[in-house]
């Protein structure tokens, strides 16, 4: 037991140390700049496996809290003129204003009613960003949006995020925080009660448990994180376009999370590393690549119903055991 | 007669054009196992997702430590000290023995968000606390040898067992249990008869549904024998036993010709 733990941890440690001289070893800017989106990927999923994961609530617009968040953020920036610094939790606050609000009616619905529900919120703010002309700049989107402002640190030191490089260490520190924060929630005792809602709300209620209370409140967070992943996607992009609030977005979230393992902690990660870099290799396939993310979901969804993380973790204990009768 | 510790007053329940319950009036005191017998479709189980306010009364009013707790919310009710198993053993299947048990306990229900999220040392000591409660819990009923197995893997009889865990972990004062006996052998009744009179002996009252007749004759400190959702009769488990109605109605002429033999 503790050297499965020594084990575990000199894997994280070894891995954080790789994660933090990676742009030293990858240096195109083409490989970088994938990196840095697949850290933005890997925020949103592991926002979106917090609903679906731990709380069993199929949430299909979540693409769209990921645009409110990006919107915002930019918005606070670019017209109301807010430092980066103070536009990114503003923007976070706002989308979780939005997840609470839409929450509260939507989560009072049971079995398919919430992921319609939630499909159907997805599409209406998606043309409510693509055609609000005034706000939103409609079709066009938002350009010129600008990097995080730089900070000053003592000794006349400043740092920039004008490079991809600093933006990957930006998203880094951000994604770090994300999953100790997500990481540490679930395995609480308040984690559990979503576990205990996920499992089956009617035993819950009789143990004591506000489901709808658990429910809303890990609806909120998770859309806050969403909004954190869509505020650094504008600042690291520049532009905006209302494809950053589309539905797809939503499925493509709900793809790296069930490929990756739903319900599990890595499970977001490898999705949001891997799809998005699949993405890049398959782009010559154009549209073919959807039949082939459908074909993979199928044989993922009938054969590894945990994903990635759970087959890898399912593996694991079978050698172990195949030892153990060594 | 003993403190009384909930109070049925005139409840009336209606589906639709459907009478289940009829102006049914009791008392269940403190201490006390107190059994609820009847023919399927007696509203026996409706009376239980009454008191437990999974179902909304037509009439009447419930009273729990004398407080009224009709209208409240099942989680509210359950709160205030009203556990409940289900007719369906209900557990977390997916999750050990160990996380059932600690899934269950009033300290999740209480965990705050934020300390939970960044780690504090007053979610870390609570959590300390409840995985020990979890290892006492399994102990007592009687699954110490199964705690890290998976509750939806384990026989019939240890899920009910578990199952009584769950509602026994959120620290009750009063437990429905829901057939709790329900298929399961002769073998696995003895240890859940065992386990519901030692959880009787530390102080929590215990409402019971059953079949089985040879275990509610058995364990039942007072019965009452509901049919088409209402009060047949009520009284200690030799009185209920000799009641014309009851034997006709369902303990059957066999039981009560045995009776007569015996």
């Amino acid at each position: 037991m503790l050297n499965g733990n020594m084990n575990k941890w000199i894997f994280y440690i070894l891995l954080t140390l790789f994660l933090i001289i990676a742009p030293l070893i990858i240096t195109g800017r083409y490989p970088q700049h994938i990196m840095v989106m697949c850290g933005i990927w890997v925020i949103a999923s592991l926002a979106l496996n917090l609903i679906l994961g731990y709380t069993g609530q199929l949430n299909l617009a979540h693409g769209t809290f990921f645009g409110i968040g990006a919107y915002a953020t930019a918005l606070l920036v670019q017209k109301a003129g807010f430092s980066f610094w103070a536009a990114l939790p503003l923007g976070c606050g706002i989308t979780a204003v939005f997840g609470f609000l839409t929450g509260l009616p939507t989560l009072r619905t049971k079995g398919h009613y919430f992921p319609i529900a939630t499909m159907c919120l997805g599409i209406a703010i998606y043309y409510v960003i693509a055609r609000w002309e005034d706000l939103t700049g409609g079709a066009r989107g938002l350009f010129g949006l600008p990097r995080p402002d730089p900070i000053p640190l003592p000794f006349g030191v400043v740092i920039s995020f004008e490079s991809t490089v600093a933006c990957y260490y930006l998203v880094l520190f951000f994604v770090f925080v994300t999953i100790l924060i997500l990481s540490r929630l679930v395995k609480s005792l308040a984690g559990v009660r979503l576990l205990a809602v996920r499992g089956n709300e009617d035993l819950a209620q009789s143990l004591g448990i506000n489901t709808m209370q658990a429910k809303v409140l890990s609806f909120t967070l998770s859309t806050l994180f969403a909004g954190l992943a869509g505020g650094l996607f504008g600042a690291y992009m520049g532009t905006l376009m209302a494809e950053q609030a589309h539905y797809l977005l939503s499925f493509e979230l709900l793809i790296n999370v069930m490929i990756g393992g739903v319900g599990t902690l890595a499970g977001p990660i490898i999705g949001g590393i891997l799809l998005p870099i699949l993405g890049e290799i398959l782009q010559p396939l154009a549209g073919f690549r959807l039949i082939l993310y459908g074909l993979v979901l199928i044989l993922v969804i009938q054969f590894l119903p945990l994903g990635i993380a759970g087959g890898w973790r399912a593996a694991g204990m079978y050698w172990s055991q195949r030892r153990g009768r060594k | 007669m003993s403190e009384i510790l909930l109070k049925v007053e005139g409840v009336t329940k209606d589906f639709g054009g459907l009478r289940a319950i009829q102006d049914l009036e009791f008392q269940i005191p403190k201490g006390k196992i107190f059994s609820i017998i009847g023919p399927n479709g007696s509203g026996k189980t409706t009376m239980f997702n009454l008191i437990t306010g999974f179902l909304p009364v037509t009439e009447g009013e419930i009273l729990f430590k004398g407080e009224k707790i009709t209208g409240l919310k099942p989680y509210e009710i359950s709160r205030k000290g009203i556990g409940r198993t289900f007719q369906l053993t209900t557990l977390f299947g997916n999750h050990t023995v160990l996380q059932n048990l600690i899934i269950s306990q009033q300290a999740t229900r209480e965990a705050g968000l934020v300390s939970s999220m960044f780690g504090l040392n007053s979610a870390r000591q609570a959590e300390k606390k409840a995985l020990k409660r979890a290892h006492e819990l399994a102990e007592f009923i009687g699954l110490g040898q199964q705690k890290m197995a998976l509750a939806g893997a384990l026989p019939q009889g240890a899920q009910k067992q578990l199952s009584i865990g769950l509602a026994l972990a959120a620290n009750p004062e009063l437990m429905l249990l829901d057939e709790p006996a329900g298929g399961v052998n002769l073998e696995e009744v003895g240890v859940l008869i065992d386990l519901i009179t030692r959880i009787r002996d530390s102080g929590v009252t215990i409402c019971l549904i059953e079949h089985k007749m040879s275990m509610v004759m058995n364990i039942s400190d007072r019965i009452l024998a509901l049919n088409y959702g209402k009060k047949v009769t009520e009284g200690n488990p030799t009185e209920v036993g000799r009641n014309e109605q009851v034997i006709k109605s369902y303990l059957g002429d066999k039981y009560a010709a045995a009776r007569r033999s015996g």
